[in-house]
């Protein structure tokens, strides 16, 4: 996928010139970096280890980002990101094990420090939270209980059913039809901005 | 009500999101990651959804009882430990002070410490009072704010007193 350096002088010497520029780094970095923290945040459950996940793909870009083809430089974005994010995991899972086995606990990888080498990054946007909250308000009671629930509480859906005495595909059916309303909400808002 | 292709993924991915795939569902859709950018796309949409409900969800909550009473009853425990530690210095001093002083002005000295536990006890009831209903026994161990006056401060007066007595009569 990509050409890593050879070790032969004249080789990569001429990778170094195709590589990419650091305005044609910085302007992927402006379209697909919030993308890609939602992502790597999304399956490392992490947003210290997702930021590391982040810098990482673009040291990945600097060194291997022309090698993909511009048509498919999100696909290319999304794959190498989440290589880097299963990457962290295995190295905080082997870290989990080593501090096992010396008896200090299960404690979580210390976070990753954010050493600023990159913009700031923004997640969600006032604006969509704000629209959010609004949605939210509208939602029926039944289907705002189980938002709250499950994403503030953080209740499994077990536990809210049992908490409820409804059945399980009572609250997904709510969960879902609640979520569906505040996308909704959302996408809205990028339909509006194009 | 139907679901579209689209729906199914999204929801998929939020359940991903959420933790709540099996193990082998959430082995599946990984799989599914590493080659499906409208999945990846998926993923960070339903990030982004949960985190902006957090984040909204969040400014409406009311904050909870168990904050409340705490955020009300730590300044009645900081006026009741501050009195605690005031007179403890005012009386380490005065037993200090007062140890080569005749017998009477070591009667003068407790009555005056007798007055000022009750001048102080009588501040702690007129302060304004938060959370009372939230008053438990965590108070208790710091100082009370009831009119009597402790045990420890006579049995201290009592025991100056007696030395000053022996001192005398020697």
């Amino acid at each position: 996928m990509d050409q890593a350096a050879t070790g032969n002088p004249d080789t990569d010497v001429a990778a170094a010139a195709t590589r990419l520029s650091p305005a044609e780094v910085e302007s992927l970095y402006a379209e697909f970096a919030s993308d890609l923290l939602a992502f790597l945040q999304g399956v490392l459950r992490d947003p210290d280890l997702a930021r590391e996940a982040l810098q990482n793909t673009f040291r990945r870009v600097l060194e291997a980002g022309h090698t993909a083809r511009v048509e498919s430089r999100k696909g290319w974005l999304f794959k190498v990101s989440f290589h880097e994010a299963m990457a962290l995991r295995r190295r905080g899972s082997q870290y989990e094990r080593a501090l096992r086995k010396y008896g200090e606990g299960g404690a979580a990888e210390p976070a990753a420090t954010d050493d600023g080498s990159g913009p700031a990054v923004e997640l969600v946007r006032e604006e969509d939270v704000q629209r959010l909250r609004a949605a939210l308000l509208h939602l029926p009671e039944d289907q705002r209980e189980v938002v709250e629930r499950r994403i503030h509480r953080d209740q499994t859906f077990a536990a809210i059913a049992a908490d409820l005495g409804v059945p399980l595909g009572t609250v997904l059916t709510r969960m879902r039809l609640a979520l569906q309303k505040l996308e909704k909400r959302l996408r809205s808002r990028d339909e509006a901005g194009r | 009500m139907s679901h579209t292709p689209t729906d199914a993924r999204s929801w998929l991915a939020l359940r991903y999101v959420l933790g709540e795939l099996s193990v082998q569902e959430t082995a599946d859709f990984e799989a599914g990651l590493t080659d499906d950018v409208e999945l990846c796309q998926a993923v960070a949409d339903a990030t982004r959804l949960v985190a902006g409900v957090r984040q909204a969800g969040d400014s409406l909550r009311v904050p909870s009882v168990g904050r409340a009473a705490a955020a009300t009853t730590t300044p009645r425990r900081g006026v009741g430990a501050l009195l605690a530690v005031a007179l403890s210095a005012c009386l380490a001093a005065a037993l200090l002070s007062r140890s080569r002083e005749p017998a009477v002005a070591v009667d003068g000295s407790a009555r005056q410490l007798v007055s000022m536990w009750r001048g102080a006890s009588e501040w702690s009831e007129s302060a304004p009072r938060l959370g009372d209903a939230e008053a438990d026994a965590d108070d208790d161990d710091v100082a009370r704010s009831d009119d009597h006056v402790p045990g420890w401060l006579f049995a201290a007066v009592s025991m100056e007193k007696r030395r000053d007595a022996d001192s005398d009569e020697l």
